[in-house]
């Protein structure tokens, strides 16, 4: 392991991680990063993501750090496949409290880490899913702010997609 | 004019005199679009060549498939009032929202909608969303009336209106087969292929032993069909005589029928045959008695083209260009206008693409009939590829 070159990563709340590069590069920003400045071996500052947050993104990188690059879901296999239907081993990653999991979205965003903003969408999708309206507003504190008379013409429309 | 020897079977509607366009490269056909309900949309189909022109026609079928019920899902988009916001979503910035809301499945989408005045917007706001309520309305509504939105997403389905070909024989199609995951069919597959054939519980019963309860689960696509009229309606009158063969209505169907995808019933079927095989050993007498009564009440056998189960997870949707922002319908080869079987057959409708490919395959066409010249073939090549 020692001829894998490693990158220091420090989070908002200066805590230091050291990975491999290779690990560090599943972030788009990290890799043109290091390819633009190179590696000094100073800590690389990540401003916006917190130690907690940081270190799952860091575990979800080290699982998938030799995953093949994502092609343009093209062919047909791909079509077939549920878009909702996520891997065995990143439905356990995600399984933590609401808070994380939407932190866990921003920092893939922030780092352009393309499938973990893809699984951590699917992973909303999937709450959202199955559910009534009412359990939604619940789960994410949503407001009901409809008028009666908006709320009846959505309950007509409603009425197509329950059973009768 | 082409001549036929046999009654030709449906009403065909000519293009305006087609030899007058031979001087020109680009010629515009205006084809209106018989009024389904919704706004009729009228466009204009601009293909190089006059070998199009001369040798194609484009008809006018009265085909009943599920975009033509009159009383589907109302999909509405009401103008946004002042909200309360997405409670904890609104930590998310809106670029993540609308990742998410493309993941999600149309009917959950349907749903979300529903929350409140901030949910609905954003998903009226949807880009691809936007794209389906204006170049496809009858698709979303198809798929939400018979209840077949979970098995598709926006995304999905706005890829399938954008794709030309036929999922399962890859010519140029113009349907959309929406029980389950939506896969774009030719009209020659989705009357004649099993896989586009659904099933009641009754007939997947019968034919795959299937017992009700194994048929509720998620891996097989289940619909509830909408009461009304369904097949087509051929007037059998040629334009010289009139015979009155194969001239058929369409079939009003009044009760609301649950049924399930085939090829996921083959698949399932498959997988617990040991268990099937069992059982029906078991219970071979009263088996037979059970699918006999079965026999009697539904119509199990095909009729293909006739079956009105057919025609209930069918919507018509043109291949929509995206780069041309038009739809395409394609057209019909005068030389194939008496044939049955598969690659010649009548129906058959071509884009500028396969028309290519289907006169290097059948040689060009003088006259309304198919030769066999390579210099004649040349010449209508040559102007395809010119303009």
């Amino acid at each position: 392991m020692s001829s894998e070159e490693t990158i220091i990563l420090q989070s908002s709340d200066e805590v230091n991680f050291t990975v491999e590069r290779s690990v560090a590069e599943r972030s788009m920003l990290i890799k043109h990063l290091l390819e633009d400045l190179g590696n000094s071996g100073e800590p690389i500052p990540i401003p916006n993501v917190n130690e907690p947050v940081l270190n799952k993104v860091i575990e979800w990188s080290v699982h998938h750090k030799n995953d093949p690059p994502s092609t343009d879901d093209n062919d047909s296999e791909n079509n077939r496949r549920r878009t909702t239907d996520i891997d065995e081993w990143d439905q356990k990653f995600m399984q933590v409290d609401q808070e994380m999991l939407f932190e866990i979205i921003l920092a893939a965003n922030y780092l352009d880490i393309k499938p973990l903003l893809d699984v951590g969408c699917k992973t909303v999708a999937n709450m959202i899913k199955g559910k009534s309206p009412e359990e939604i507003r619940k789960t994410f504190n949503i407001q009901n702010d409809f008028t009666p008379e908006e709320e009846d013409q959505i309950r007509r429309e409603n009425e197509w997609a329950e059973d009768r | 004019m082409h001549q036929s020897s046999y009654p030709s079977p449906f009403t065909i509607h000519l293009p305006p005199s087609p030899l007058t366009s031979t001087t020109k490269h680009t010629a515009q056909h205006s084809i209106k679009h018989e009024q389904t309900g919704h706004e009729a949309m009228t466009f204009i189909l601009r293909i190089s060549a006059r070998s199009i022109t001369a040798n194609t026609y484009t008809p006018t079928f009265e085909e009943y498939t599920l975009d033509r019920v009159p009383d589907l899902y109302p999909l509405t988009t009401p103008p946004f009032n002042a909200s309360s916001g997405l409670g904890d979503l609104s930590k998310l910035p809106n670029e993540i929202i609308d990742c998410i809301l493309e993941h999600m499945d149309l009917a959950s989408l349907m749903n979300f909608r529903s929350i409140n005045n901030q949910t609905s917007a954003a998903v009226n706001q949807l880009s691809v969303f936007k794209l389906l309520c204006k170049h496809a309305p009858q698709t979303v509504r198809g798929i939400m009336s018979i209840r077949t939105g979970q098995w598709t997403t926006c995304v999905e389905l706005w890829e399938r209106v954008c794709s030309a070909y036929c999922n399962n024989c890859a010519d140029f199609a113009g349907y959309l087969y929406v029980l389950g995951p939506v896969q774009r069919v030719c009209f020659f597959c989705f009357t004649t292929s099993s896989l586009y054939c659904p099933l009641t519980p009754c007939e997947a019963k019968d034919y795959f032993g299937l017992l009700p309860a194994e048929c509720q689960t998620d891996d097989i696509p289940k619909m509830r069909s909408i009461p009304g009229l369904y097949a087509e309606e051929q007037r059998a009158s040629d334009s010289s005589h009139s015979t009155v063969d194969g001239a058929t209505m369409p079939i009003p169907c009044r009760e609301t029928l649950t049924l399930l995808d085939q090829a996921a019933l083959c698949k399932v079927a498959l997988d617990h045959r040991a268990e099937i095989e069992e059982r029906q050993k078991q219970a071979q007498m009263l088996w037979r008695t059970h699918s006999r009564n079965c026999r009697r009440i539904i119509i199990s056998e095909d009729h293909q083209i006739h079956n009105v189960k057919r025609w209930m997870a069918i919507i018509k949707v043109p291949h929509f260009v995206k780069h041309e922002r038009r739809m395409d319908e394609g057209f019909c080869c005068r030389g194939c206008n008496n044939m049955a079987g598969r690659e010649s057959y009548w129906r058959r409708k071509f884009n500028a693409q396969t028309w290519r490919e289907h006169l290097m395959e059948y040689g060009a066409l003088r006259n309304g009939k198919h030769v066999h010249s390579d210099a004649e073939l040349a010449l209508d090549l040559g102007n395809l590829t010119i303009g």
